[in-house]
């Protein structure tokens, strides 16, 4: 659990959350074959910037031809995420949640640092919006169904989450005197 | 492809994508790592073969200038795998091409190429691209030494001026990956790149 005020986020993020739980972190990885004739090679590729870019520039502006990018909340306090949810569990409001009265993202790039790319979503509820207990939030991007690169799914999917059953938080009473926000840094690594 | 050892091996043969959460409700501040799933997972995976952001083009121009059937339709538009001869050029994070292509830069097009995905949620490896590029004998020739996976990079979200084919990831004997070979001539010459999106 990380309760506590920082000055610098991405640096905090560098130097105190190392991923160290399943599905905390994505990897991607690929492997080539070459084969003719008599050769066959095979081998692990490198990514590069512009690779990781491009994916970035896909995160915070979804696929297209659909709504764009949200985050939702939820009180669910006592389910551990699974790879194969697709909603929240227990979503405040009709699901898939109460929506924030604002939301933005950008994709920022230094490719020759240690976190060469990072997006970032911003999700705020005005004042009395919202209530009761949050005990998770999830991060939903526009995108496709399937692998054909061809069909877009209807509504932004579950890409993430992050709730209190899994230990990433304490899950608190929402203050409705306050507005509430969320930020959500996704950062991309070499590793 | 999941029968291959696909441990970590050096900097930039992976991408990890982390995700990390900052909650703010007046004096209440929490900061947690996220947990992705599957169709997270699927929804990267397929962007990847397809490379677009219509909502992003259509909005900087103030229409429907691409459709989905004119960007979706054509596999060569979206991806492509080219080669080269370098042996010396150890890959970069700020490479933008091969070093010396075979052919005219970018390359030589392969005379085929054809993609499949598969996807599992609760696989080791949910997501699993493959592509795969094949020259005619005959059709290019010299020392292989690198090989670029080159993907439809897209800058509208990011502030860019367009979308192009641009290199994503290389294969290259200068970083040890493979051992530099001569082309024969009298054979056709095949690559299979596999991209595993896996939890780590």
């Amino acid at each position: 659990m990380h309760n506590h005020k920082v000055v610098n986020m991405v640096t905090e993020i560098d130097n105190e959350i190392v991923g160290k739980d399943i599905s905390d972190t994505l990897s991607l990885v690929g492997i080539v074959i070459i084969e003719n004739g008599e050769n066959k090679v095979i081998g692990k590729n490198h990514w590069v910037g512009q690779g990781l870019e491009t994916i970035g520039g896909f995160l915070v502006g979804g696929a297209g031809n659909g709504a764009a990018s949200t985050i939702y909340i939820g009180s669910n306090t006592t389910t551990a995420t699974t790879v194969s949810m697709t909603a929240l569990v227990s979503p405040i409001g009709t699901a898939p949640g109460t929506a924030p009265n604002s939301f933005s993202s950008n994709y920022s790039t230094n490719i020759d640092s240690t976190v060469p790319g990072t997006a970032t979503y911003s999700a705020t509820w005005n004042t009395g919006t919202v209530s009761g207990t949050l005990g998770e939030v999830g991060l939903y991007v526009e995108g496709y169904s399937g692998l054909s690169g061809s069909t877009y799914a209807t509504n932004p999917a579950l890409a993430s989450r992050l709730s209190v059953a899994d230990g990433s938080f304490t899950a608190f009473t929402i203050n409705t005197t306050a507005v509430l926000t969320v930020t959500w840094i996704v950062s991309f690594v070499y590793t | 492809m999941e029968e291959y050892n696909i441990e970590k091996a050096s900097v930039g043969d992976f991408i990890g994508i982390r995700g990390t959460v900052k909650i703010e409700n007046g004096e209440y501040i929490a900061i947690g790592r996220n947990h992705w799933v599957s169709q997270g997972l699927q929804t990267i995976g397929s962007y990847l073969i397809s490379g677009t952001n219509i909502t992003a083009y259509n909005a900087q121009y103030g229409g429907s200038y691409i459709t989905v059937g004119q960007v979706m339709d054509t596999a060569t538009q979206q991806w492509n795998i080219y080669l080269g001869s370098d042996t010396s050029t150890t890959t970069t994070v700020s490479m933008t091409s091969l070093v010396s292509p075979i052919g005219s830069s970018p390359g030589t097009a392969p005379n085929t190429n054809s993609f499949s995905g598969t996807y599992s949620a609760t696989s080791s490896t949910p997501v699993v691209l493959t592509f795969n590029a094949t020259w005619n004998a005959g059709t290019v020739s010299g020392t292989l030494g690198e090989v670029g996976l080159y993907l439809y990079i897209s800058t509208y979200n990011l502030g860019g001026s367009g979308y192009f084919l641009g290199l994503a990831s290389r294969l290259s004997a200068a970083d040890g990956s493979f051992t530099a070979f001569t082309i024969n001539t009298a054979a056709a010459l095949t690559v299979t790149w596999t991209v595993n999106l896996v939890y780590a």
